[in-house]
């Protein structure tokens, strides 16, 4: 599986409370398949796949594609294995951040998770992306579209309502994430190369603030 | 949250056994890639050398792909220009680039994945913000938590502190996995890198022995009351210990660097991240990057003492007494001395690597100088400086009031730099013998400014020249003489950095050669090809980094 035949290794942590479905989502991704049972993750857990990414330029236009090798972190939405999983927050370079349709509770918690990715990722602005799963089971609904998707302009990150079961918009939703980190993996090396050429001797990289100032605007 | 550390006493057994589990895999799928950057490195590091080659063969691309060699046909294999190279390969080794309009030749590509992938931005996003990655935080409190299920008990020494940051890791996976001693030794390496220093059997041995001067430490410091100013006493008495640890340590690192070059740069940030005692001690953790030997020690010690003098300590690092600075540059003098040998010690081993890197410096030299006679002037007049140095540094020697072992242990170096002295003078003979042989062979040469002023893969020596400037940090006689046929081809590939330097020849590098280097600390190599070292005449050979970054 993990042969060095891949171009970048891009890391995900997928976050949100116990029960919004977080494993069997990253289940669907991996295997294709729908496990209905509940077992609850125990603190933490990861799985890999080897997908094929097409950076596409600014218009659209097809550019090239790259091997990439996914590391999907799983956390235990249990409020016990919290000080756990917190701590790995800060492996990952993408989140997804997930509540329950059908649970109003998973999705008020969201503004909690937000600031525990704030405090614990490897910066205050990751790529993130919101994700409201269960949307099969429409008649148990409790969050409507329109809630999320403020919610989530509000935190400027892209909405995603997925369903597990069906396998509806998991893929695509890991690759807009995908796609954020790319790109901000893209700007962050052209940015480096710049500012390098333009203050020479930048050995005020020893420096541990620095990196801090250009942070993120990448 | 930050900087506490990870609760574990709600898990169960079995659910730390799970965790356990999955951080060990999450240190796999680590290792493995940090071993494909590495050949990433390699393979750009090949490729760079064979275009240093070409750069004065420019007339050469005008017919051949500079990446495969094969000759170009009009519409068989058409040619085209790379736009950030702008050397010329076959289509096959290129891609069209749509977003930008042109070609990217595959050597630019792999540098651009390679820069992408070492992700140095994000890891400098995480050591802004903590101490260690992730799972090594909840490796480290696992390996806390097992031992106090081991009762192991509260005492916790120096030693058992360091254990827990780095050496436990290795320690497990030996007794669980029953891994052999080079994959320890890669762990050991990887993910504390310049603290390991388990490099055999006797790991364990070795842990004991220093447990022993930990509690030696322990006492001393205690010794010396609750008087204020640690860290200068501190480190005094880390000086005077016996056996010459030091020179130990030091030896013992450059054997590893002199084996495994490439990997040392980007190691150091795993260094960072896990070659730490304890939550909120930044200061010791960047130093112990520059000054690994030291460093090691302190920390150790001042476990013991408890956390609280860590920052103290960091700035206290500037405070040696006076005979530890005349030590400091006693030692990088004679860093300095073997360094320079080194690089003119030229084993005859990978004959044909050498010959034709040779021919490349000499090629360098018929450029740039109306006489090559002047190279071997040049060459000379550096030997005798060398054997001035190292008078100086005898005198240094004898004046010094150092203990007795410390001066028997540069006493040593001083015998070793005076044999290897006479090496140089040799090879100086040597070069004049081969220009004599090159010129009678009536090599003609065809230099072409334009390859060399566009070409990013110009030269490999932003690579070499870090890679120096780790390798003589730790630079001991013993390393001088390593023969290993990689080291080889750095040290000739250095020699010609610094032929060039010499003679001014440009070498500014464009578009940030180094990004893909994902340790930021040893950045200080940018000096080395700051423009603004215009001036730079035969004493910058003497300017070592290793002074400007400590």
């Amino acid at each position: 599986m993990t042969d060095g035949d891949y171009d970048y290794l891009i890391k995900l942590l997928a976050l949100g409370d116990s029960g919004v479905g977080k494993t069997t989502f990253l289940y669907r991704y991996t295997d294709k398949k729908f496990n209905p049972k509940f077992i609850t993750t125990v603190g933490i857990d990861f799985r890999e796949k080897r997908v094929v990414y097409n950076n596409t330029g600014p218009n659209g236009s097809p550019g090239k594609t790259f091997k990439v090798h996914l590391q999907l972190w799983d956390t235990a939405g249990q409020e016990r294995f919290r000080s756990l999983t917190t701590a790995f927050f800060r492996d990952a370079m993408g989140f997804l951040l997930m509540f329950d349709l059908t649970s109003q509770q998973s999705f008020l918690n969201v503004r909690n998770w937000m600031s525990q990715l704030q405090a614990n990722a490897y910066c205050e602005n990751p790529d993130i992306v919101l994700i409201g799963n269960k949307a099969d089971l429409s008649d148990q609904r409790e969050v409507n579209e329109r809630q999320a998707k403020d919610l989530a302009d509000k935190y400027g990150i892209p909405y995603f309502e997925t369903s597990a079961a069906t396998g509806q918009n998991v893929e695509k939703t890991v690759d807009v994430l995908l796609d954020l980190i790319m790109k901000r993996m893209e700007q962050c090396v052209d940015k480096t190369q710049v500012s390098e050429t333009v203050n020479g001797a930048a050995s005020g990289k020893l420096d541990p603030v620095k990196p801090e100032e250009k942070k993120c605007a990448c | 949250m930050m900087g506490k550390k990870v609760d574990l006493s709600k898990l169960t057994e079995e659910e730390t056994q799970h965790v356990w589990a999955v951080v060990q895999r999450d240190f796999d799928l680590r290792k493995k890639e940090e071993e494909r950057l590495d050949d990433l490195k390699c393979k750009v590091e090949k490729e760079s050398a064979k275009r240093d080659l070409l750069f004065n063969q420019a007339h050469l691309n005008k017919s051949h792909c500079v990446h495969c060699l094969q000759p170009f046909k009009f519409l068989v294999n058409s040619k085209c220009q790379c736009q950030v190279c702008h050397f010329y390969t076959c289509k096959n080794c290129s891609h069209y680039n749509k977003k930008d309009q042109g070609w990217v030749c595959d050597s630019c590509h792999i540098i651009r994945v390679m820069k992408i992938s070492s992700l140095e931005w994000y890891h400098d996003h995480i050591r802004s913000r903590f101490k260690h990655f992730g799972s090594a935080k909840v490796m480290r409190s696992l390996y806390g938590w097992l031992q106090q299920g081991q009762s192991m008990g509260l005492n916790m020494t120096g030693s058992y502190q360091h254990q827990a940051t780095t050496g436990a890791y290795n320690e497990d996976k030996e007794s669980e996995d029953d891994l052999d001693s080079a994959e320890v030794q890669h762990y050991n390496l990887s993910f504390s890198k310049l603290v390991g220093q388990g490099k055999d059997a006797s790991q364990k041995e070795s842990l004991i022995a220093e447990a022993d001067l930990a509690a030696m430490f322990h006492h001393i410091l205690q010794q010396q009351g609750e008087t204020t100013s640690p860290p200068g006493q501190e480190f005094t008495t880390e000086v005077n210990l016996p056996g010459n640890s030091n020179w130990k340590n030091l030896d013992k690192n450059s054997r590893h660097r002199a084996g495994s070059q490439w990997n040392v740069p980007q190691r150091s940030q795993y260094c960072a991240d896990m070659d730490t005692s304890d939550e909120g001690m930044r200061g010791n953790d960047r130093m112990s990057v520059h000054q690994p030997h030291h460093t090691r020690r302190r920390s150790k010690a001042s476990f013991q003492e408890n956390v609280h003098h860590s920052e103290s300590q960091f700035l206290g690092l500037g405070a040696h007494t006076s005979a530890d600075l005349e030590e400091e540059t006693l030692k990088n003098k004679l860093e300095e001395l073997t360094n320079n040998i080194t690089e003119k010690g030229v084993s005859s081993e990978e004959e044909e690597k050498t010959r034709a890197e040779s021919k490349t410096l000499l090629n360098t030299f018929s450029d740039n100088l109306p006489n090559k006679d002047e190279m071997v002037y040049i060459a000379a007049a550096k030997a005798s400086k060398l054997k001035k140095v190292l008078q100086e540094v005898e005198e240094h020697a004898q004046q010094s009031g150092t203990t007795d072992s410390e001066l028997s242990g540069l006493e040593d170096k001083v015998a070793t730099a005076a044999a290897q002295v006479q090496h140089a003078e040799n090879e100086v003979s040597d070069i004049e013998s081969r220009i004599a042989a090159l010129s009678s062979a009536g090599l003609t040469v065809t230099p072409t400014e334009k390859a060399r002023k566009t070409s990013p893969l110009k030269t490999p020596s932003p690579f070499i020249s870090r890679y120096m400037e780790n390798f003589q940090e730790v630079q001991t006689p013993e390393a001088g003489n390593m023969t290993s046929s990689s080291n080889e081809i750095n040290k000739v590939l250095s020699m010609q950095q610094a032929l060039r330097r010499k003679f001014n020849i440009p070498i500014d590098m464009p578009d940030g050669q180094d990004c893909f280097e994902r340790n930021a600390l040893y950045r200080g190599s940018l000096t080395q090809r700051n423009p603004n070292g215009k001036n730079r005449k035969v004493d910058r050979i003497f300017a070592k980094p290793v002074l400007t970054h400590q």
